[in-house]
């Protein structure tokens, strides 16, 4: 579990930015963006009117190549090259932005997991598609955005042969395995430390990545799943009426609904001159066979808050 | 990579010659890395051989090309008060810097 991308600024007061080790990339009315000579990963944003700098980027990507994993050291190394060329001291940056997450091995497939995640609470939902695949989803409210997509795309898309090859060696990536991202994106990062401003050191400290940590663990978890139906062992379990209340019954949880009352009351809704007392009650009785069918467990199969458990204990010994 | 002096090699350099000058040798200190609070470029301790443990903390806003800040606080060089100076000045940085 690491962090990722930084949104950080800071206010130069009588300093200047030493641009010697920038590249001009544009100049706006109020701004002008620079990226670091040779690497277009990290942008440097210079507010002339306020003396005030903006750096965005991925540390681990300008670090490693990649952000599949990223240690302390590789961020103190990338961030004190940075505070090098511009001749500032960027520990000091308030932090505006930032991204935290992890990429977890899952025994399925990438859609699928992708699909039995349907909702969480106060956040509006986003699913994005390549072609007719789903690959990610993206939560969000005001504060946070919360990211779940399929990793193993953008490794097998984005980076290099040579980066991939590493990425087997060091930290064993299978292009056959199943990868997903789980990431936090904290729009507001003071409202979840609950301070006035969060400078980048604080950040950076034990103390915080630890909160990062369970707190990307608490938003997993809130995520509310569905595939929490066991499916039937046999094809005569398995009819045309069974199948719709599968469904259904995985939306129970979801959306606060009792399966069975709403086809009861539906059933009971229809008119006297469509369907008699003995009809209604044949409907019924093939309805509950067909529920008793079903049977739900309490937890999604395609949860895998323990799979993050288990990499927290293991990086936190 | 740029080739650039690093952290500990700006502030050896400087420590070796203002150091000279100013104490001529009478006291010294090395400077340590505080691990959670990498905003500060370090700290040292004035001077343990004489028993006075008077705290140094160096800091620079712009990696020692222009200015630095020297806080010192008499007494406090000592291993338990460590956190809370760092935190202490750290804190008055917060709000000088929410003020403006």
């Amino acid at each position: 579990m690491n962090l990722d991308y930084i949104d950080i600024t800071k206010f130069l007061h009588k300093d200047t930015l030493c641009t010697e080790y920038l590249q001009k990339n544009a100049v706006y009315k109020e701004a002008v963006q620079y990226h670091l000579q040779g690497c277009k990963n990290i942008e440097v944003w210079e507010y002339p009117a306020t003396n005030q700098i903006r750096i965005k980027g991925s540390i681990p990507y300008f670090v490693n190549g990649h952000n599949y994993f990223s240690t302390m050291n590789d961020w103190k190394e990338g961030l004190d090259y940075i505070a090098g060329c511009l001749n500032q001291n960027i520990y000091t940056c308030n932090v505006n932005k930032f991204e935290f997450g992890t990429i977890q091995e899952i025994p399925f497939i990438e859609a699928d997991f992708l699909h039995n995640h349907i909702k969480l609470q106060g956040m509006t939902v986003k699913p994005y598609y390549q072609g007719n695949v789903l690959t990610g989803k993206v939560f969000e409210n005001s504060n946070l955005i919360t990211k779940l997509y399929d990793v193993s795309r953008n490794i097998k898309n984005k980076l290099d042969y040579s980066i991939r090859n590493e990425l087997s060696r060091a930290y064993g990536w299978d292009k056959e395995k199943h990868y997903i991202k789980v990431e936090n994106h904290y729009k507001k990062p003071e409202t979840l430390f609950k301070q006035q401003n969060l400078i980048l050191s604080e950040l950076l400290s034990d103390e915080h990545l630890k909160k990062l940590q369970i707190d990307l663990i608490n938003t997993y978890k809130s995520i509310m799943k569905t595939g929490c139906i066991h499916i039937p062992a046999t094809k005569s379990d398995i009819n045309s009426g069974t199948i719709p209340l599968m469904v259904l019954k995985e939306l129970e949880n979801i959306f606060d609904i009792n399966t069975e009352e709403l086809i009861k009351q539906k059933i009971k809704s229809i008119p006297d001159e469509i369907f008699n007392k003995n009809d209604r009650k044949a409907r019924v009785k093939q309805i509950k066979d067909n529920l008793k069918k079903i049977i739900s467990t309490e937890k999604s199969s395609y949860d895998i808050t323990e799979l993050l458990n288990i990499k927290l204990n293991a990086e936190n010994i | 990579m740029i080739q650039k002096y690093s952290k500990k090699e700006k502030i050896y350099n400087f420590l070796l010659e203002t150091g000279k000058e100013l104490s001529k040798r009478k006291v010294h200190t090395s400077i340590w890395e505080m691990e959670c609070f990498t905003e500060f470029e370090g700290y040292g301790i004035i001077d343990e051989r004489f028993n006075i443990f008077d705290l140094l903390i160096l800091q620079s806003e712009n990696n020692f090309t222009s200015s630095f800040t020297l806080y010192l606080f008499r007494g406090l060089g000592k291993p338990e008060y460590l956190a809370d100076v760092f935190q202490y000045v750290r804190n008055c940085h917060k709000t000088q810097k929410s003020l403006v």
